[in-house]
C-alpha cells in the first residue's frame, strides 16, 4: 500500500477538504506506477526501459458543469483542487445531476501470485530474445518484432461523498509480429495476449505461436488479393470480439446517446437489433481479464450489463452524470487511463455470447463466401465499421478452397447486426496489448470476445 | 519544476557513470475549455513534466524515463541496466551546433490568453450555427499549450526552447433515423493566435459542407474519377511517408529502398520537409537531438530524394541523420517529419470539380492504416464524400468503399489544384485521379 503510506498526511489533509467543499461533487485520484518496455524490431533491440511515475488529478463539479486539473506535483494536490472547483464555477449552462453511488472504503487488488514484478529485466528481456530469434530464423522473413510490457499501477480514489478505494493491478503482455515481401506485396502475421493473469500465462510458452505466424506471412504472399463485392462471411472468435466492440460497443456508450434525442430514438430500449439468438455483453467482473475491475474511475462498483439480450436492446453503458440524465441504473463504466484524464464511459469485456450452432454448420450453409480470421485493426465512426482481417480463406460450395490476402470488412452497424444469421458456440475473450482509444485516451485495458459467426451482406473492399 | 530534478547534479553524476550521456526535460501545460452537445461543459488544466535520460554505456544505448523528482537515482539505475540490453552506439551525440535559419514556435499571446474569455464567442457560435441549422449537436473546443523543452548531452548540446500551441475545433453531428449519421469537423492548431475572423471562416466553409452533405446521393460500384481535398489527401501521404521513414528503410521493408533518384510518381508532384514554416506545427530550428533543422526535398518532380533519419537509425545503414529526431521526454528518439509540403498545381479547385461528368470527392474516411500501408495499399469506408455529376456535387455517398494503390494512383493524376490548403503540419493543393475503384 506504498500510495497510502508514503502521502498519509497528504491524504489526510485532501479527505478533510473534500468533505468540506460546498460543491455538488469533487473527487481527486492518485496514481503511482511502475513498468517495463521491451521492444526488438528485426535485428535491434529497439527499447528495453523501466520507468516510475507519479501523479494525480482532481475533478470538481461544483454545480453546472466539470473542472478538471491533471498534475505531477501531488504535495500541491489541495491547490489543484481548488483551482478545478473555480474552473467549475465558471460553468453555467448546463444542469448536471449524478447517479447515487453508494460510499465505498475497499481495496481491490488485481494481481496474481505470478505478478511480472517477481521477474527481473533480463529474464523478461531473454524471453523477448527467445521469441525474436525464432522469428528471425524463418529466412523468409523480411522482418519482425517482439514487443513485451509490464505496469504495476497504484491507484488512490477519494470522493466528496466519502468513498476511499485503493487499488493495485498488475498487468503483462506480449505482441509478436512477423512480416514477409515479395516485391511489393508485404503480408504480415500477428498475435497479441495481455491482462492480469500474470506473467506465465501470458507470456511464457509462446514459440510456437512465433512459428505460425511467420508461416503465415510467408503463405499469405502467394494469396490471391480478394475481389470486391458483398459476401457472406464466417468470422473467428477475434474479429467476432473486435466487431462486438467496434460495431455495437461504442454505440452503447450513453455519453454519445444522453444529450441527442435523434439518437435516443435510435438506441431506444426495447428496440429489435437482431435475432433471437444474439445476446452482447459487458462484463467488468470476470476475474484477472483486460478489461476486469471492481470499480470504475469514479467509485461505482462494477456490474455485468446485458447489452443486447435476445436480440432486443436491453441496456447501455454508464458513468454516474449519463445514468441520472437518462434515469437508468449506474453500470460502473466511466474508466479514465491514467491520473492525466477525466473518467469517460468505456467499455471493459464486451463480447457477443454463445449461439447454438457450429463452425463446420457455418462453413457447410455457405454456398460462396469467406472465412475470415484474426484483426489486425478496427475502426467505427458509430454508424459505420471497417475491420481488417489478417487471415482470409474462400468458401466454394460449403468448403474453404483457397487462400485470401487483403481482406477489409466494412459495413452499416445497424445492418450489419441484423445480418448475423448463425452463431456460435466457442466463445473466447481476447485482451492484449492493443487497447481501446477514446477521446485520445488510448489504449485502456479492454478485452473483446465472442464465437464463430456467420454474417450475410458484408463489403469488402479491392483493387 | 525543473530545478526539482536538479539537472547540474543530475548531469555530474552521469558524467562518473557513463561514456555519453542526453537528458531530456520538459514541462507542459495545457488547458482548454470544451463545449459538448452544444453547452459548455467541461475546463481542463494540464500541468505535466518529466525527464528521460538516454546514455551510453560500454559501447552500449541505456534508457529510462520518471515523472516523480524523488526517483531521479532510481532512473539513472534503469538507464544503466538498460544499457545491459541495448544495442551498440555506433553513433557520436552532436556538438553544440548554430541553427540554420530562425523560425517562430513560440507566440507569447498565446500564453497570455485568458480561455474563459473564449466561452462567450464559444456560446455566440453555438447559437448562429443552430438558428441557421436546427438538430444539431455541436461540440468545441479551444486549448492552449506552453511547452518548455530542455535538452542537455555530454558533448556540449544545452537546448532550451519553449513552444506555444492555440487548437480551435468544431464538429457538428446530426443524427437522422433516415439518412443515418453525418459528422463533419474543422480543426487548426499552430503556435500562434488564431484570429475570430479565421474561425469565422471555418465556422462558414462547415456550414457550407454540412449542407452539401445533407443531400444523398447513390453510386454504382465501378471506377471514377476522384479529387481528395486537404481533408483526405492526408490518407494517401501517409503511405508514401511510412516509405520514406528512414525505419522502414532500415528494416528492410520500404518499398522505396533501391528508388534513390528514380521517378516513383507523376512529374507533377514535389513533396518536401520543411521546418522553417512560422507557427506551423511541426516548424523547429533544432531536432530532439540538438541538431540543425534544414529543409530537403523528399519527392522531386516525381523522383523520390530523401529517406529521413535521426542519428542511431541513420548510423545502423552508413547514412546521416537529416536532423528529423522527435521524442518525448518518454521515449527515445524517432525519424519523424517535420512540415509536409506540396507544391501546387495549376487547375482552379471550382474547376477542378465542374470539369468531372461523374466522379467522387472524399472528404473523411475510416479504416486508414488499416491495409498493407507500406506497399501503398489503401482500403476505406467513405464516411464523409460526395457524388459530382455534371460537374455539380450532387449529395452524400455512403456506405461504400474505396481501394487502390497509392503508387498506381500518383501516377495516374488528372490534375492538381492552383489553391493550396493548410492542415496542421501540412500544405498540400487538391488532387484529382483519373480512377479509382469504388465498391458499394
Amino acid at each position: 500500500m506504498n500510495v497510502k503510506k508514503s502521502f498519509e498526511k497528504l491524504i489526510k489533509t485532501a479527505k478533510e477538504f473534500l468533505k468540506n467543499s460546498k460543491g455538488k461533487y469533487g473527487e481527486i485520484r492518485i496514481e503511482e506506477y511502475c513498468g517495463s518496455n521491451i521492444s526488438i524490431i528485426g535485428k535491434e533491440v529497439e527499447d528495453v526501459k523501466s520507468s516510475e511515475n507519479l501523479g494525480g488529478c482532481c475533478r470538481a463539479l461544483y454545480s453546472n458543469g466539470w473542472g478538471f486539473v491533471s498534475f505531477n506535483d501531488i504535495n500541491d494536490t489541495v491547490k489543484y483542487f481548488i483551482e478545478a472547483e473555480e474552473q467549475s464555477k465558471c460553468i453555467r449552462s448546463k444542469k448536471i445531476e449524478l447517479a447515487d453511488a453508494p460510499v465505498v472504503k475497499d481495496s481491490d487488488i488485481i494481481k496474481t501470485a505470478d505478478s511480472p514484478d517477481k521477474y527481473n529485466l533480463s529474464d523478461k528481456f531473454d524471453i523477448c530474445a527467445k521469441y525474436s530469434s525464432i522469428l528471425k530464423k524463418n529466412k523468409k522473413l523480411q522482418t519482425s518484432s517482439v514487443r513485451y510490457r509490464d505496469t504495476i499501477k497504484k491507484t488512490l480514489l477519494l470522493t466528496s461523498n466519502g468513498s476511499e478505494i485503493y487499488s493495485e493491478t498488475a498487468f503483462c503482455g506480449i505482441a509478436c509480429s512477423a512480416m514477409a515481401r515479395d516485391g511489393s506485396n508485404i503480408q504480415s502475421g500477428y498475435f497479441t495476449q495481455g491482462d492480469y493473469q500474470g506473467f506465465k500465462k501470458n507470456i511464457l510458452g509462446l514459440e510456437d505461436r512465433c512459428k505460425i505466424i511467420g508461416e503465415r506471412a510467408v503463405r499469405l504472399l502467394s494469396a490471391e488479393p480478394v475481389k470486391p463485392g458483398k459476401y457472406v462471411i464466417i468470422i473467428d472468435p477475434v474479429l467476432c470480439g473486435v466487431f462486438a466492440h467496434e460495431a455495437f460497443g461504442h454505440l452503447s456508450e450513453a455519453d454519445f446517446i444522453y444529450e441527442n434525442p435523434n439518437m435516443k430514438k435510435i438506441m431506444k430500449l426495447g428496440r429489435k437489433f437482431g435475432g433471437d439468438n444474439l445476446n452482447i455483453i459487458d462484463d467488468p467482473t470476470m476475474p484477472n481479464l483486460a478489461g476486469s475491475y471492481k470499480y470504475d474511475s469514479e467509485g461505482v462498483k462494477s456490474k455485468k450489463t446485458f447489452l443486447i439480450k435476445n436480440g432486443i436492446l436491453t441496456g447501455r453503458l454508464h458513468s454516474r452524470e449519463t445514468a441520472s440524465k437518462l434515469k437508468e441504473k449506474t453500470t460502473g463504466n466511466s474508466r479514465a487511463i491514467s491520473f492525466g484524464f477525466p473518467p469517460i464511459v468505456r467499455m471493459s469485456n464486451t463480447y457477443i455470447d454463445n449461439g447454438k450452432n457450429t463452425f463446420n454448420e457455418m462453413i457447410e450453409s455457405a454456398e460462396y463466401g469467406i472465412y475470415a480470421k484474426g484483426a489486425l485493426g478496427g475502426m467505427t465512426n458509430t454508424e459505420m465499421f471497417t475491420f481488417s482481417s489478417e487471415e482470409a480463406f474462400l468458401i466454394e460450395n460449403g468448403k474453404i478452397t483457397k487462400p485470401l490476402r487483403d481482406v477489409i470488412l466494412s459495413g452499416n452497424v445497424f445492418e450489419t447486426l441484423k445480418n448475423i444469421d448463425m452463431i456460435g458456440d466457442d466463445l473466447k475473450h481476447h485482451g492484449g496489448l492493443g487497447g481501446c482509444g477514446k477521446g485520445g485516451q488510448s489504449p485502456l485495458p479492454v478485452t473483446d470476445g465472442g464465437p464463430h459467426i456467420r454474417i450475410k451482406d458484408v463489403i469488402i473492399g479491392g483493387k | 519544476m525543473e530545478n526539482k530534478y536538479c539537472l547540474e547534479s543530475l548531469e555530474k553524476e552521469l558524467r562518473k557513470k557513463c561514456d555519453a550521456f542526453e537528458i531530456c526535460y520538459s514541462d507542459s501545460h495545457n488547458s482548454g475549455i470544451g463545449f459538448e452537445n452544444n453547452k459548455l461543459f467541461s475546463m481542463e488544466n494540464n500541468y505535466s513534466s518529466g525527464l528521460g535520460i538516454r546514455l551510453v554505456k560500454n559501447g552500449k544505448i541505456g534508457f529510462s524515463f520518471t515523472t516523480n523528482p524523488e526517483k531521479i537515482k532510481e532512473t539513472v539505475g534503469y538507464a544503466i541496466e538498460s544499457s545491459k540490453y541495448g544495442e551498440r552506439a555506433l553513433f557520436e551525440l552532436p556538438c553544440r551546433r548554430n541553427k540554420k535559419r530562425e523560425v517562430k514556435t513560440y507566440d507569447e499571446n498565446v500564453e497570455k490568453i485568458d480561455l474563459k474569455k473564449r466561452i462567450s464567442f464559444g456560446k455566440q457560435i453555438i447559437r448562429q450555427i443552430n438558428s441557421e441549422i436546427p438538430d444539431l449537436n455541436i461540440s468545441l473546443g479551444f486549448s492552449k499549450t506552453i511547452d518548455n523543452f530542455v535538452l542537455i548531452n555530454s558533448n556540449g548540446v544545452r537546448l532550451e526552447d519553449k513552444s506555444s500551441e492555440y487548437s480551435f475545433g468544431i464538429t457538428l453531428l446530426s443524427v437522422n433515423e433516415k439518412k443515418g449519421l453525418l459528422d463533419i469537423s474543422e480543426s487548426k492548431s499552430r503556435a500562434n493566435i488564431i484570429t475570430d475572423e479565421e474561425i469565422g471562416g471555418m465556422i462558414k466553409t462547415l456550414k457550407t459542407r454540412y449542407n452539401k452533405a445533407n443531400k444523398t446521393a447513390k453510386i454504382k460500384q465501378g471506377a471514377y474519377p476522384a479529387i481528395f481535398n486537404k481533408y483526405s489527401v492526408g490518407i494517401l501521404y501517409s503511405c508514401f511517408l511510412a516509405a520514406i521513414n528512414g525505419k522502414t528503410f532500415q528494416k528492410g521493408i520500404s518499398p522505396l529502398s533501391d528508388k534513390i533518384n528514380k521517378k516513383i510518381i507523376d512529374s507533377r508532384i514535389t513533396m518536401r520537409d520543411n521546418p522553417f514554416i512560422d507557427y506551423m506545427s511541426g516548424s523547429a530550428e533544432f531536432d530532439a537531438e540538438g541538431l540543425p533543422a534544414y529543409e530537403k526535398p523528399l519527392i522531386e518532380k516525381g523522383v523520390f530524394k530523401n529517406f529521413i533519419f535521426d542519428l542511431k537509425t541513420a548510423s545502423l545503414v552508413n547514412k546521416k541523420s537529416t536532423a528529423n529526431a522527435a521524442r518525448s521526454f518518454a521515449s527515445q528518439p524517432q525519424p519523424s517529419f517535420t512540415n509536409i509540403t506540396v507544391d501546387a498545381g495549376e487547375t482552379d479547385y471550382s474547376k477542378m470539380i465542374s470539369d468531372i461528368d461523374e466522379g467522387i470527392l472524399i472528404e473523411q474516411a475510416i479504416g486508414a492504416g488499416q491495409s498493407n500501408t507500406l506497399a501503398g495499399d489503401f482500403s476505406v469506408n467513405i464516411d464523409l464524400g460526395y457524388l459530382i455529376k455534371n460537374g455539380k456535387i450532387s449529395g452524400r455517398v455512403k456506405d461504400c468503399m474505396i481501394a487502390g494503390n497509392v503508387y498506381d494512383l500518383f501516377n495516374d493524376i488528372k490534375c492538381l489544384s492552383k489553391d493550396l490548403f493548410y492542415k496542421s503540419s501540412m500544405i498540400t493543393p487538391a488532387v484529382c485521379f483519373n480512377k479509382i475503384n469504388v465498391a458499394v
